[in-house]
C-alpha cells in the first residue's frame, strides 16, 4: 500500500493528492457529523504542504536529520562520537577519513610521524578562521589539546596519556611529543574520534562550549533556534574557507527517539536523513522509497570479564561457551537481514580482521558439552550477566539465553532499563559477563578502551594478559608495513583465548531521501559524515 | 469565591512540598547515576568520581534536597546535571508544547464527549449504541497505536498534517494548530469516550426529573430545556471527570509526545529519568504539580458558577 502511494505521489506529484484530500474532507465531514471531525477538517484547508518531489532537486536550502539522542555538551573535547553529527557541523577535523578509508587534509595541510611514534608535527592550512572570526594558529590548536585534556570525563586523557608536551614551532606547525609510542593519531584526530576538531581559543577561555559552538566547520550553531534536547539549527560560518563545501542554508537536527516516527517523518519529507539503531524499519523504508545505508558497525558480543574466577578462568569453558551457539540465526535476527556472524571481534575491513579466524568456533553443541564435562562442569553452570533494554542487547541476551540453555548453561541477564545503571554496573564487578554492543576501531585504540588493562572488559576484574599487553607493545612500534600483521596475532590471541563470545555484526543504518546524496558510511570508514551531505544533484 | 481560592491555594503549598521530597527520595533510589553517563562507561574511575564529585553527588541526600528547596524557595530551580543548563529555562521552553497539547485534548474531548453525550440521552437507540461503541473504543485503543494510525493516514497517505514537529504559536498559529491535530485526536479518544458516557448518564438522570416535564408542560422550547435548564444540572458530574480527564491526558501526554516527537514536557521527563538528571526530575514534577492544582482550582470555580449552593457554602 504504502510502494503504491509513493508511486502515484512521484508520479503525479502533490496536486493530485490536494484533489484526494479535498474530496475526502466533503466526505468525511459530513460522515463524521460531529464535533471531532469538525475539528480535524477545520484545519485542513491549509493542507499541510509537505515538501514537493520537485523541490529535491531544486534544494530547500534545509537539511533536517534526525537523531534519536542529544549531547550533554556540544564541546567536541568530550570526545563522546555517539553524538559526531553535533560536532562535525561545526568543527572542521585537523585530518578526514575519507569514505574509502584514506585519511585527507583538513584543518592540517601535512602531517609526519617522528621515530617510533613517539612525535607528531602537523603543518595547518593558511587563512582559516573559526566561527568568532579568530584565526586557526598552532597556539590555537595547542590550547585546544590541553582543553581537550583537561575536559572532565572526556576522551582526550586517554587519547593523550602518553603527550609529554606539544611545541609550537611555527605560526602554522607544531609537534606533539610522547612518552610512548602513539599510534593511530591521524584517527585520533580525524572526524571518527574528533579530537581533531579544533575550537577557538576565546570559547575555550570563556567556556560556552556547551550550549553553543566555535569552530572552523562549515557551519555554526543558530542558539536562538535551538531548544536542547529537541532541535538544534546551524547556519553557515561565514568564516568557513572552502565555501563550495557548505551545501545548505540551514542544517537542522532533530532529536526524534521513536523508530517509527523518525520513518513516517522521512516519508513526508519532514526529515532528510536519519540514524536508525537497531535496524528493523529497513524493508518498509526501502517499499517507501527512501534509501538505507547499512554498513556493518557494532558488533555484538558477550564480553567474558571475569577470566580471574570460575567459571570463566578456564579456557576449556569459554571456548565452550562460543562452541555452543548458533550465531547464523541471531545474527539475522539482530541484524534484520543486514548483520552478519561473527567468531572475532572484527569484520573485513578492520585491520585485526583475520579470515583465517572466520567459523573458529562452529556450531557444536556436542562439543561444548564435551568442553564443559572435561572443565568440571558436566551439569553446566549459572552465569548472570549484565544486559541492557536497548541497542538489541536485551534480544541477544535472551537468545544466547536459549542457546546456552541447550548445553546446560543458564544464563541469568538482568536486563538494566538505562545506558546510565549499564555504565554504572558494568565499572562494577557484579557481572562476570555483560552484553556488548561495540563499535568498530582499529586494534590500537580497542586495546586502549576495551581489550587492554584500562580497557572496559579487562579493568573491573583486572583481568588483562601480559601476552596481549606485548603484542600491544609490538603493535604501536610496527611500522606500517606489518602493523597489519600484529594487529591480527592481537585478534587471534583473543580468539583462540576466547576473551568474548562474538556473535553479530550489525548495522548502524541511515535511513535517507532520494533528494539527498553523500551519505556514505563505506565499510572503511564505518559512518557517515554530515558535512557531505549534499543535494542531489 | 475568593476564600475559596485562598483557601485551595494554601493547600496546595504542604502537596507540593510532599511531591518534591518524595520524587527526590524516589529518583535517588533509582539504580545508576549520571555522572557514569556524562563520562561513559571507557572512562577511568578517576575521571567517574571527579565527574561525581563536581555533580556535588558525593553530598548527603537531605543536604542535596536542603539546597534545591533553598533554591527552588527562591526561584532557582538549579541547572541540569546532563545539559548544564537551568532548569527553569528548559522546562518553560517544553511548557508551550505541553500546554497546547493537553489544553486542547481536554477542550476537544469535552465538546465532543458532552455532544456524543447529549445525543446519546436524547435518542436512544442507534445513537446510543454508537455512544457506547464509541466509548468502548475509545477506551481500548492505546494511544500509541492509534498515533500510528492517524499518522499512517492523515500525514503519510493524505499529507493532511504534518507526521510530528510542533511549531510555536508565535511562528505561524496555522502551523502551529496543524502540529497539534493528530496529537490531539490520539490523546483525546479516551477522554471522549469517559465523558460521552458520563454526559450520557447524567443528562438522562435529569431529563427523567420532574422539573424537566414541568418545564415541558408550560410550553418552553425542547433547546432550551436541554440545553439551558437539563444540561447545566448534568454538568457538575461532567465537570469532574473534565478535570480528571486533563489529569489524565497530563499523563498520557508522555507516549503521545513520543509518537508525534512533540518537544514538551512529557519527553523532557521521560529524558531526565534515563539520565538521573535529579533536579531537572524535580522541575518537571514541580511544574505538574503546579498545572494540577490550577486545573483542580478551575474545577471547584466551575462547581461555583454551575451550583451556586457551592459559593454560599
Amino acid at each position: 500500500m504504502i510502494a503504491r502511494w509513493a508511486q502515484t505521489r512521484r508520479r503525479f506529484g502533490w496536486p493530485s493528492a490536494a484533489g484526494l484530500l479535498r474530496r475526502r474532507r466533503t466526505s468525511g465531514a459530513l460522515l463524521a457529523g460531529g464535533l471531532l471531525a469538525t475539528v480535524v477538517m477545520s484545519v485542513a484547508p491549509s493542507a499541510y504542504s509537505a515538501p514537493k518531489q520537485s523541490d529535491v532537486t531544486a534544494p530547500r536550502g534545509t537539511l533536517t536529520i534526525a537523531i534519536p539522542q542529544y549531547p550533554p555538551s556540544l564541546d567536541p573535547a568530550s570526545g563522546q562520537n555517539a553524538y559526531s553529527d553535533f560536532f562535525d557541523l561545526a568543527y572542521a577535523p585537523l585530518i578526514v577519513k575519507e569514505p574509502n578509508g584514506e585519511f585527507k587534509s583538513g584543518l592540517a595541510t601535512s602531517w609526519q610521524y617522528g621515530s617510533d611514534n613517539k612525535s607528531f608535527s602537523i603543518m595547518l592550512r593558511s587563512g582559516v578562521r573559526f566561527s568568532d572570526g579568530s584565526a586557526l594558529t598552532a597556539a590555537a590548536t595547542k590550547t585546544w589539546i590541553q582543553h581537550e585534556i583537561a575536559f572532565s570525563g572526556g576522551a582526550g586523557a586517554g587519547y593523550f596519556a602518553s603527550l609529554s608536551s606539544i611545541d609550537v614551532t611555527g605560526p602554522l606547525s607544531l609537534t606533539l611529543h610522547f612518552s610512548a609510542p602513539t599510534p593511530e593519531l591521524e584517527l585520533i584526530f580525524s572526524q571518527i574520534l574528533e579530537m581533531g576538531e579544533i575550537g577557538s581559543p576565546n570559547a575555550t577561555s570563556g567556556k560556552t562550549l556547551t550550549t553553543a559552538t566555535d569552530g572552523a566547520g562549515e557551519y555554526m550553531l543558530d542558539a536562538s533556534h535551538t531548544v536542547t534536547g529537541e532541535s538544534y539549527t546551524y547556519v553557515p560560518n561565514p568564516y568557513y574557507w572552502d565555501k563550495s563545501a557548505v551545501h545548505w542554508k540551514t542544517v537542522v537536527i532533530k532529536v526524534i527517539t521513536n523508530p517509527s516516527t523518525v520513518l513516517s517523518a522521512l516519508e513526508t519529507g519532514q526529515v532528510d536523513v536519519a540514524e536508525v539503531q537497531p535496524i528493523t524499519n529497513a524493508a518498509a523504508a526501502k517499499s517507501a522509497g527512501l534509501r538505507v545505508d547499512a554498513p556493518l558497525t557494532l558488533y555484538m558480543a558477550l564480553a567474558l570479564e571475569n577470566r580471574n574466577a570460575a567459571p570463566l578462568s578456564s579456557l576449556l569453558v569459554r571456548q565452550a561457551l562460543n562452541y555452543a551457539v548458533d550465531r547464523g540465526p541471531i545474527a539475522k535476527l539482530l541484524g534484520n537481514g543486514y548483520g552478519l556472524a561473527i567468531d572475532q571481534m572484527a569484520v573485513p575491513g578492520d585491520d585485526s580482521y583475520d579470515a583465517a579466524l572466520s567459523n573458529y568456533y562452529p556450531y557444536n553443541p556436542a562439543k561444548a558439552k564435551q568442553l564443559l564435562a572435561k572443565a568440571g562442569y558436566p551439569h553446566g553452570f549459572t552465569l548472570p550477566v549484565l544486559s541492557l533494554a536497548a541497542a538489541q542487547q536485551n534480544t541477544l541476551a535472551e537468545a544466547l539465553q536459549g542457546q546456552l540453555a541447550n548445553v546446560g548453561v543458564t544464563l541469568q541477564p538482568d536486563i538494566v532499563p538505562s545506558v546510565n545503571q549499564y555504565e554504572t554496573d558494568i565499572a562494577g564487578t557484579s557481572f562476570p559477563a555483560v552484553t556488548l554492543s561495540w563499535g568498530r576501531l582499529p586494534a590500537v585504540t580497542q586495546y586502549q578502551i576495551l581489550w587492554g588493562p584500562n580497557g572496559q572488559s579487562s579493568r573491573p576484574f583486572k583481568s588483562s594478559s601480559r601476552q596481549l599487553n606485548d603484542i600491544y607493545d609490538k603493535l604501536i612500534t610496527a611500522p606500517t608495513s606489518t602493523e597489519p600483521t600484529v594487529a591480527k596475532e592481537m585478534q587471534q590471541y583473543l580468539v583462540q583465548n576466547a576473551w568474548y563470545l562474538p556473535v553479530a555484526a550489525t548495522p548502524l543504518a541511515e535511513f535517507y531521501r532520494s533528494n539527498i546524496s553523500g551519505v556514505n558510511a563505506a565499510p572503511q570508514r564505518n559512518t557517515d559524515y554530515d558535512v557531505e551531505f549534499a543535494p542531489a544533484s | 469565591m475568593l476564600r475559596l481560592i485562598v483557601r485551595r491555594t494554601l493547600l496546595s503549598v504542604p502537596l507540593l512540598f510532599i511531591v518534591s521530597t518524595s520524587t527526590f527520595v524516589l529518583v535517588a533510589l533509582i539504580p545508576g547515576n549520571i555522572a557514569r553517563t556524562i563520562v561513559g562507561a571507557q572512562a577511568t574511575e578517576q575521571q567517574y568520581l571527579s565527574v561525581r564529585r563536581s555533580l556535588g553527588l558525593n553530598e548527603p541526600l537531605y543536604t542535596r534536597y536542603w539546597q534545591w528547596l533553598e533554591g527552588a524557595l527562591h526561584g532557582n530551580l538549579g541547572l541540569s546535571l546532563y545539559s548544564q543548563q537551568p532548569v527553569s529555562s528548559l522546562v518553560d521552553s517544553r511548557l508551550a508544547p505541553t500546554l497546547s497539547l493537553v489544553v486542547g485534548a481536554t477542550v476537544v474531548s469535552a465538546l465532543v464527549g458532552v455532544a456524543f453525550g447529549v445525543a446519546g440521552a436524547l435518542r436512544r437507540g442507534a445513537i446510543d449504541r454508537v455512544v457506547d461503541g464509541v466509548a468502548l473504543l475509545g477506551l481500548s485503543i492505546p494511544s500509541f497505536f492509534l498515533g500510528f494510525v492517524l499518522v499512517e493516514w492523515f500525514a503519510v497517505k493524505f499529507r493532511l498534517f504534518p507526521a510530528s514537529g510542533y511549531v510555536a504559536f508565535g511562528v505561524s498559529p496555522a502551523d502551529w494548530l496543524e502540529s497539534l491535530v493528530l496529537p490531539v485526536v490520539t490523546l483525546s479518544a479516551g477522554g471522549v469516550a469517559v465523558i460521552a458516557k458520563q454526559t450520557r448518564d447524567a443528562m438522562r438522570d435529569v431529563l427523567d426529573r420532574p422539573f424537566v416535564r414541568m418545564l415541558s408542560a408550560t410550553g418552553i422550547p425542547r433547546h432550551s430545556i436541554i440545553f439551558k435548564h437539563a444540561l447545566r444540572s448534568a454538568a457538575i458530574p461532567v465537570v469532574t471527570i473534565v478535570g480528571l480527564v486533563f489529569v489524565a491526558v497530563l499523563g498520557g501526554s508522555v507516549v503521545v509526545e513520543s509518537v508525534f516527537a512533540l518537544p514538551g514536557l512529557g519527553s523532557l521527563a521521560v529524558q531526565a529519568t534515563t539520565e538521573s538528571d535529579l533536579p531537572l526530575i524535580q522541575g518537571i514534577a514541580l511544574y505538574f504539580t503546579v498545572i494540577v492544582i490550577v486545573v483542580n482550582l478551575i474545577v471547584d470555580l466551575a462547581y461555583g458558577l454551575l451550583d451556586p449552593r457551592v459559593r454560599v457554602a
